[in-house]
């Protein structure tokens, strides 16, 4: 199977607001696919929607041998996803070890503390995510994520709000887990940095997606380049 | 499949449906009062209802915490952690129950 992850025909309306019509995209083992678009464009709907943390309106996810018209999250991290939302994963009051012991209770998944070194969180362990800056939360979220080893994750804007330094920590800690074999699908505006990374990508436009193909033949696509890229993006 | 969250998480769900029913146990006894004088025992159908309100308002507070997600990711339904939430409920009301009835 060619396609490990999937969510298509995805709708969604908010009150008179039609955010989504028929939008798709789908993780493959091993790939970073990254949906790319304008702010306001549904890459959050979507993505929260095909992670089960909001409901569609019409449009079916199917993860491995699970298909629903309204996924649940629990039931596909029981398949192997994980989701990083663009508020990051991390629960008020608890903390990041308090959240890296329990995925390792639960998931039985070992060397923390190589995961905990590679994404510079030694001095962060006993910090609340109230206590942690941006960078911090989505490494933290991200370590949580390594440690899962899940099929396919799902982060939403990874790269936003954060530090160049720690942008390459997380874009490196991202090819880490898709050359594993993970799945993942991501999403931003942080371009360059999500060209480089990425595999494939999927516009988000006008209430649907296009994918455009790897990201050379993405800056290359002249309506992509003049609506959303624009000329800093179009040196890449 | 895991049937309870893994600690801290546990205990924070047993802690915060403890405290809500505790607020929301004391609001019904002073608001209605209970049977045969009694304010602390509350009649079957008002017992269920508090426990509904109870497993509703915790579910609200983990979710505004983000503990739901981080416990979905963990494959931990949201069905599955309110029945944790209404069994720690239910018991806590049990025991009260029973408590009043001995010492009256």
């Amino acid at each position: 199977m060619k396609y490990l992850f999937r969510a298509e025909g995805i709708g969604k309306r908010f009150g008179d607001r039609q955010v989504l019509t028929a939008a798709s995209f789908w993780g493959e083992a091993g790939k970073v696919v990254t949906l790319m678009g304008r702010n306001g464009s549904g890459k959050t709907t979507l993505m929260r929607i095909a992670a089960g943390t909001l409901r569609g309106d019409h449009g079916v996810v199917i993860f491995g041998d699970y298909a629903s018209e309204r996924p649940s999250t629990a039931a596909m991290a029981r398949r192997g996803l994980f989701f990083v939302p663009q508020d990051q994963s991390l629960a008020h009051g608890f903390t990041v070890g308090d959240h890296l012991r329990a995925v390792t209770a639960v998931f039985g998944s070992g060397c923390t503390p190589g995961v905990v070194e590679r994404l510079g969180l030694g001095g962060v362990l006993d910090r609340t995510r109230a206590e942690l800056s941006a960078g911090e939360r989505m490494r933290a979220s991200l370590a949580l994520a390594i440690l899962r080893r899940p099929k396919c994750l799902l982060i939403d804007e990874p790269l936003a709000r954060v530090a160049p330094k720690d942008q390459e920590v997380l874009a490196g800690a991202l090819r880490g887990l898709a050359d594993g074999g993970t799945a993942i699908v991501t999403s931003g505006h942080d371009v360059h940095q999500l060209l480089e990374l990425s595999d494939s990508i999927i516009w988000c436009v006008a209430g649907s997606t296009h994918h455009l193909g790897t990201p050379q033949e993405a800056a290359q696509h002249t309506q992509f380049l003049r609506e959303y890229l624009g000329p800093r993006g179009s040196g890449w | 499949m895991r049937l309870f969250p893994p600690q801290p998480f546990l205990g924070d769900v047993v802690r915060t449906t403890l405290v809500i029913w505790v607020g929301f146990h004391f609001a019904f006894a002073v608001g209605g009062g209970g049977p045969e004088g009694s304010a602390l025992a509350l009649p079957p159908v008002v017992a269920g209802v508090l426990l509904a309100l109870v497993v509703g308002a915790s579910h609200l507070d983990r979710s505004a915490r983000g503990v739901t997600l981080f416990l979905a990711n963990l494959g931990l339904s949201t069905a599955k952690v309110s029945l944790l939430a209404l069994a720690v409920a239910g018991l806590a009301e049990m025991g009260l129950q029973i408590v009043v009835r001995l010492l009256k």
